[in-house]
């Protein structure tokens, strides 16, 4: 025990890794890195299984070509056309060459993906996949039924239980430890035991970020309560910027009204989606391949059909999936997870009658800026005239959602997400093995060379008791950002409406600011961790506003009324935003894989 | 309405909390969660567990109306006008709604739950391994299980000996790899069950199928799995 | 002694299996025997004839030793189920005592009582 200020003790713990989250991202990464012997720690806010990866239905792309013809190269074409060309073409080629291997060893690991007839993993069709370059339609996404990622999830925390993995289950992370002098040197993390608010300092040679989404920044969303983007707070106030904050994935199928997610499965299993009038409006959208357009596509069909008055239900504000005319048992074998869903939280019975859906908030492209090996990168002049070459941080990883490589660029693609997940977990996983290997010797940072004093300096406010008369909570507060966000930097966007997000994200910044907790309790203090989760919330919330403001275009999910079409002359560039001045840089998007020739940019039309 | 909920912390001799609610606040369709979190931004120091908001997780299992569930998917409609909260029974309460699944979880950690295929050919990754659709669907009704604890915590079995019954959950586990065409461990696997203490203290009255969210049978597995003992 | 870190699990299962089995079809018979008795009969009388005369006294003993087998293990899982941890070996020594108590007690009786 060290004592700092008068109140705050902390215990101290040394790693060789410290793993922030365990999803499917930090577990794989966890797995890789306890095998080889290394002392490992996964830090995570939730039970291991409660992570939001348990959420994931549909499944993981990969081009093992088990129904029909398939071949990485499709895959890579589909996921840089997906993103709208905004996605770095070397990542994605590494991540579905990657793919058949990172798949197979799933299975190896025990997640029960569904089969066909010959044994082998079943496959089904998602958005946006083809076979020969965009010529038919693939079948790609490897599923367990429609629970593919409570499978995944599942298996990789059996296997590292077994790989004897330690687990700081329900600790939050608060901040990233930092050397103090020039450099950016990252050095592990401040945490604290949710249960008794105790914290800790978990000194690691490397720092692996795999916090998730930030789902949870609108009001209509698909994601887990937790989903609350703390990664991206916590690099962001270590000085790191935020990389393509503008595009945030707005789900087509979502229950209307409520935001859980109907995943694209249904689709690719055949369903249909209709308006008011009972057409199958999709052909007048995607003639091609119709539903199984890429998602923002898709979505903005239905926000645009809601808008030209042909929603259904009383306030014509939905659209509806049908799934009535499939097969029965399709919808009990491989959709039973959504067949619940649909029942508990509408009370339909997809075999008898469609599905009220409308787009809900789903995934963030953004995030940490990396390279290929999870390392976390930056500019190394952010605003000189060399702002392209980047330099990584010291000690620092991310990989999974919260993470920008980037695969998915402007749009992901179904399925990719697992992908991604599991990809780059492994791939940081070996980089950080390959650093330890090369220089295996301890840190050399204490106390006093570190910023644990400002880090508790910081935290003490929360200590603080709130004034009792104050109609200031956190939820209130919380409640306010989801709607600024919803309202201005929604599906369609435009410059005076995001204008107005900047504007009161800065106002609701200052409320923050004053916030104090009334619960003062030290056991499971939930006021005070959702004040920490704003916190980051509102970081993530204001790196969006200012970075769609700045993008004067269309491209993927960001789209803009007053900007409709992309422009790859002025912005097919990534975004890069500083929170300290609230300051945008941009960098080369990266058009060149190693084994294909390039994918020159195209107009995109499903 | 009122919503009654036990109350702990151990600072204070435990109590239950009675919340007057007004129904004109309850929209339709509201699930027992979304209640939970209104009362929350009153009174933040509720306590209780919460993620995923679509019965997926399993961090939100109590014990509502004297029935174990998870309240994200529970109906407020379906409760009547008199809901009775409490913490899971059977396990530690650490802070109102939220208990401690340490023992659950070591249970669960116990069986080894984690596939042993044959090494020499899980090694490779050239090759998937192959699972017949029928092999496939015998594991349908054991792996979906989410962890939350309704079952065990329901089960006279697993309170009087938490630290010996590896439970209902844990079994259920158990099941998912022994009937797992991959698997090569399964007569270790039956075989760490032999004993008075273990699979032979369910009695099968079938709390854990009547309290599981997700409808899973783990009494059958359980009674499936002292067949492939006694057959052995 | 016993401990019952010892006990057995898919073996104990399995007798009680049999043992209830056999106490099934024997306990018929042995209402069937028993309503056959003349209606005065001495204990003597009754001993005697059923371990000299026909072979339903040696059923009555593997009936018995049965008996025996199924209350020891539906015994031992009560005592395992509701007694303290700390006082289940003795609980469980005790129980098994007072079965050999009684098991010595009846041998002793039909001993006593054999009039051949
Ligand atoms: C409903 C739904 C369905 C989806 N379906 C699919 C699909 O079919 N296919 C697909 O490819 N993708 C899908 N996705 C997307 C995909 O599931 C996610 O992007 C992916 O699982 C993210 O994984 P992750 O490991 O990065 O993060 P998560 O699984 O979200 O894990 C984050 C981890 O970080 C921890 N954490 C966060 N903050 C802190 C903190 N401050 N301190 C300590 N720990 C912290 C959490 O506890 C958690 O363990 C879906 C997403 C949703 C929401």
């Amino acid at each position: 025990m060290s004592a700092l200020s008068q109140a705050l003790t902390y215990q101290t713990f040394h790693f060789d890794v410290v793993i922030i989250g365990a999803g499917g991202a930090g577990l794989r990464a966890a797995l890789a890195l306890r095998q080889q012997g290394h002392k490992v720690a996964v830090v995570s806010k939730v039970f291991p299984t409660r992570s939001h990866t348990v959420s994931a239905q549909g499944g993981i792309n990969a081009a093992l070509g088990n129904a029909g013809d398939d071949q990485w190269q499709w895959h890579l074409y589909d996921t840089i056309k997906g993103s709208d060309y905004l996605g770095d073409q070397d990542a994605i080629e590494v991540m579905c060459q990657d793919a058949p291997k990172i798949v197979r060893e799933l299975e190896h690991m025990g997640v029960p993906f569904s089969r066909q007839e010959d044994g082998k993993i079943y496959q089904r069709a998602f958005g946006g996949q083809s076979q020969h370059y965009g010529k038919s339609q693939a079948k790609r996404t490897c599923a367990a039924a429609d629970r593919t990622g409570h499978a995944i999830l599942h298996a990789l925390y059996q296997q590292n239980l077994h790989a004897g993995t330690e687990i700081f289950s329900e600790y939050f992370a608060l901040d990233l430890l930092r050397q103090n002098g020039s450099d950016l040197l990252i050095c592990g993390v401040l945490v604290q035991n949710l249960q008794t608010s105790e914290l800790s300092v978990l000194w690691a040679k490397h720092t692996l970020l795999a916090t998730g989404g930030a789902g949870q920044i609108f009001r209509t969303n698909s994601n887990a309560s937790i989903n609350t983007g703390d990664g991206l707070g916590m690099a962001q106030r270590a000085g790191i910027p935020l990389q393509d904050m503008e595009f945030w994935q707005f789900h087509p199928t979502g229950v209307a009204g409520k935001g859980m997610l109907i995943s694209e499965a249904t689709r690719g299993e055949g369903g249909i989606l209709r308006n008011a009038n009972g057409e199958a409006f999709m052909g007048r959208y995607a003639p091609k391949v119709k539903e199984l357009a890429s998602r923002d596509v898709v979505t903005r069909a239905i926000a645009l059909e809601v808008e030209q008055g042909r929603g259904c239900g009383p306030a014509q504000d939905h659209v509806l999936l049908d799934l009535t005319h499939l097969p029965h048992d399709v919808i009990e074998n491989r959709l039973p997870g959504i067949r619940e869903i649909s029942r508990t939280f509408l009370g339909i019975d997809p075999l008898e009658a469609p599905i009220p859906i409308f787009p809900t908030c789903h995934y963030m492209m953004g995030g940490i800026p990396t390279n290929l090996e999870g390392q976390v990168i930056l500019p190394k002049q952010p605003m000189g005239a060399n702002h392209s070459e980047q330099i990584a941080v010291p000690g620092l990883f991310a990989i999974g959602e919260c993470a920008c490589v980037s695969v998915h660029g402007a749009n992901r693609l179904g399925g990719n997400s697992l992908l991604d997940i599991v990809v780059f977990g492994r791939r940081a996983a070996n980089a950080i093995h390959q650093a330890l290997l090369m220089a295996p010797h301890e840190l050399a940072v204490t106390e006093d060379t570190s910023n644990i004093s400002a880090l508790l300096q910081r935290y003490q406010r929360w200590l603080e008791p709130a004034n009792p008369e104050t109609e200031l909570t956190v939820f209130s507060l919380k409640t306010e950002l989801q709607k600024i966000m919803e309202r201005h930097c929604g599906v369609f966007r435009d410059q005076a409406h995001m204008q107005q997000a900047v504007n009161q994200l800065e106002h609701l910044e200052h409320q923050f600011a004053a916030l104090r907790l009334h619960d003062q309790s030290a056991l499971f203090n939930f006021e005070r961790s959702s004040a920490l989760e704003l916190e980051n919330l509102l970081a993530v919330a204001k790196a969006t506003a200012y970075s769609a403001l700045a993008r004067q275009e269309s491209r993927g999910a960001h789209s803009r009324v007053d900007f409709s079409e992309r422009d790859d002359q002025n912005w097919l560039k990534h975004t890069l935003f500083y929170a300290e001045k609230a300051q945008l840089t941009y960098k080369p998007v990266n058009l060149t894989p190693k084994h294909h020739a390039p994918f020159v940019p195209e107009k995109r039309v499903y | 309405m009122q919503v009654l909920i036990d109350r702990y912390h151990p600072d204070t001799s435990p109590y239950t909390q009675c919340y007057d609610v007004d129904e004109s606040m309850l929209s339709e369709g509201m699930m027992l969660l979304q209640l939970l979190q209104h009362l929350r931004e009153q009174d933040p120091s509720l306590g209780f567990r919460s993620s995923c908001q679509e019965g997926v997780c399993g961090s939100d299992g109590m014990n509502i109306n004297g029935k174990n569930g998870l309240s994200c998917i529970t109906l407020v409609r379906d409760l009547g006008q008199r809901i009775h909260l409490r913490p899971l029974p059977g396990f530690a309460v650490i802070k109102d709604l939220i208990v401690d699944l340490g023992p659950f979880y070591q249970h669960y950690q116990a069986i080894k739950p984690r596939l042993a295929p044959e090494p020499s050919v899980a090694a490779d990754l050239g090759q998937e391994l192959l699972q017949t659709p029928e092999e496939r669907a015998k594991l349908d009704g054991s792996y979906e299980c989410i962890l939350c604890g309704c079952c065990s915590s329901s089960c006279p079995s697993f309170w009087w000996n938490p630290d010996l019954f590896p439970g209902p959950a844990a079994l259920l586990a158990v099941q998912r790899f022994v009937v797992d065409s991959r698997d090569i461990q399964r007569k270790e696997r039956l075989e760490a069950l032999n004993s008075a203490t273990s699979i032979f203290r369910c009695r099968h009255i079938q709390n854990c199928t009547a309290a599981c969210p997700k409808g899973l049978n783990p009494s059958r597995a359980i009674q499936a799995l002292k067949h492939e003992l006694l057959s052995q | 002694m016993i401990h019952w870190q010892n006990l057995r699990g898919a073996a104990a299962h399995r007798w009680q299996r049999y043992s209830a089995l056999y106490l099934a079809v024997y306990t018929p018979l042995l209402a069937i025997y028993v309503a056959q008795l003349p209606e005065q009969n001495s204990l003597q009388n009754l001993i005697g004839n059923l371990f000299h005369y026909c072979i339903f006294g040696y059923l009555s003993v593997i009936a018995y030793a049965f008996l025996l087998v199924h209350l020891w293990v539906g015994g031992r899982d009560i005592l395992i189920d509701y007694l303290p941890r700390p006082h289940l070996n003795l609980g469980l020594n005790l129980y098994l005592l007072s079965l050999f108590a009684i098991s010595l007690n009846l041998g002793w009786l039909i001993i006593d009582l054999y009039p051949y």
